[in-house]
């Protein structure tokens, strides 16, 4: 096969759906993490034992007023592993947010669930029943860059499994919050990473939205590594539509210029995320 | 074989007149381009000068026509999302009043169609504006002025169509058309509008496919640096 990933031109015809701007309150919980993961700017050392460095995740003081003080069409919750707090605490944290707002939830993902799953012995079915109980409507698509085992034993080795990442989405869902996937995409992704990432990803019963993340390394140990060039970021729109005509196609707007916009929302993308508010 | 992008190394000099400075700065800026490069200039270059091509942008109608390895430009084309600039090589003695005919200039063999993006234009009128040009003129040498379209435009349009190609892009941003090269698949060469040989440039660098980590720091359990 190619090893380049090809883009097909299109006409630019009039898009086949409307752009939703989605305004976001980004809550990150702690911005070290001991997961190393190459493309992750939290990835750092952060010490187990002794004197810690790490401080403590971000406390509901620290978040009740911008929750409350603007309305937002979606509240992200994420952030690094810690193992500071419980998961008790990271649950109360959503019970708090969801008090205080009526915009939809996306807390944690599966590697958070891995980790606490791991640390404290939780079942997994019993902490998505208990992240739905507290008010989150939906599971972050962390984890789930690039569902390629290879791959990820090169740059995010201690994280979980293709498989581990797919069968958490499948329970969350059964639990009866959204699932969301993702494909991380940087310069030079190879065509047969990105079929490989869907066809894994059609694993999953009712996939109902694929965010496109483009490798952004300011900080990270993979910071030399480009970012994808918008016409790979074209050619993986694409790739996606073919598979999921009608799967929602999320970007960040960050870093986007309003033609990159244009263009990828005529390919298919179709929800775009606006940092409204930024916290912690 | 795909048509290869150009790299036009340009210097514009058009805001003042000709002075020894200038003359020396075409100079140090033509050597540091391996001997190409085209230059903006509103007042003729001496004669006796060397530059391998340039622009002449303010020719009066009964100004010198023959000026070696020189163009005109010659006027505007007005389009709602869209300015062309026209430029022909001065080599006509007869300093015709035809060749200010915007039509027949057109028409011209070497004539250069110079697109510039008009400011507030979204990227889809644009793109149809270019692209419908490109097909109304399917033989004009059709330039898209970087600066003004955008390096995403530039790189959806380049894809489009491969008989467009980009000017006046800064020596700084040269990597943005190595990334679209590198995306379709087409050599890039340098050149100007002078008599030389294009020069085609070296093969670019490429990722490889998974970064070069240290397996053991992949595949330990991480530990504080202090505890070591
Ligand atoms: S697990 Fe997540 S937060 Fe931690 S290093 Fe990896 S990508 Fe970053």
């Amino acid at each position: 096969m190619d090893t380049l990933l090809r883009y097909v031109v299109e006409p630019l015809l009039p898009p086949a759906r409307p752009l939703n701007m989605v305004r976001v309150l980004r809550i990150t919980t702690t911005r070290q993490c001991w997961m190393q993961c190459a493309f992750c700017d939290f990835s750092q050392y952060a010490p187990l034992v002794g004197h810690h460095t790490a401080s403590p995740a971000i406390s509901p003081d620290h978040i009740q007023q911008a929750v409350s003080a603007a309305s937002y069409d979606l509240i992200k919750v994420r952030g690094g592993l810690t193992v500071w707090e419980p998961w008790s605490y990271f649950v109360q944290l959503v019970r708090h947010i969801s008090s205080q707002s009526r915009a939809p939830i996306q807390a944690f993902s599966a590697v958070e669930l891995m980790h606490f799953h791991r640390v404290e012995k939780i079942p997994l079915r019993d902490m998505l029943d208990e992240l739905r109980w507290a008010g989150a409507t939906s599971l972050g698509p962390g984890g789930g860059e690039l569902l390629v085992d290879e791959w990820r034993e090169t740059v995010a080795a201690h994280r979980l499994r293709s498989a581990e990442w797919l069968s958490i989405q499948q329970l969350a869902m059964e639990s009866g919050l959204q699932s969301r996937a993702m494909l991380l995409v940087f310069h030079g992704i190879t065509p047969e990473l990105i079929q490989s990432h869907l066809h894994a990803l059609q694993a999953i019963r009712d996939l109902s939205v694929i965010e496109i993340k483009p490798l952004r390394t300011a900080s990270s140990p993979m910071a030399y590594w480009d970012p994808p060039h918008l016409l790979e970021l074209l050619a993986v729109v694409q790739a996606i539509r073919t598979q999921w005509p009608h799967v929602d196609i999320v970007m960040n707007r960050t870093l986007l210029s309003e033609d990159a916009l244009t263009l990828l929302h005529h390919h298919g993308v179709n929800h775009v995320y606006i940092t409204a508010k930024e916290i912690g | 074989m795909a048509r290869p992008l150009s790299w036009v190394p340009v210097l514009d000099v058009s805001h003042s007149a000709v002075t020894p400075f200038t003359l020396r700065q075409i100079s140090v800026f033509v050597r540091s381009h391996n001997g190409y490069g085209h230059v903006l200039t509103r007042s003729p270059l001496p004669q006796d000068f060397d530059c391998p091509s340039w622009t002449y942008t303010a020719a009066p109608i009964q100004g010198p026509w023959r000026m070696p390895n020189a163009s005109v430009l010659v006027g505007k084309l007005e389009d709602p999302e869209m300015d062309i600039m026209l430029e022909i090589p001065a080599n006509n003695p007869d300093r015709s009043p035809a060749l200010i005919d915007l039509a027949i200039c057109t028409a011209m063999p070497g004539c250069r169609w110079i697109v510039y993006r008009k400011p507030g234009v979204g990227a889809m009128a644009a793109s149809h504006a270019i692209l419908r040009l490109a097909s109304l003129y399917p033989h004009a040498s059709l330039w898209l002025d970087q600066p003004s379209i955008g390096w995403d435009l530039a790189a959806y349009l380049l894809a489009a169509d491969d008989r467009l190609q980009l000017l006046h892009i800064p020596d700084q941003e040269l990597s943005q058309l190595v990334d679209i090269a590198t995306a379709l698949q087409r050599p890039i060469i340098l050149h100007d509008f002078g008599p030389h040989k294009a020069l085609p440039m070296a093969a670019l660098p490429q990722h490889a496919f998974l970064p070069p980590v240290p397996s053991s720091d992949m595949t330990s359990l991480p530990v504080y640096p202090g505890y070591l």
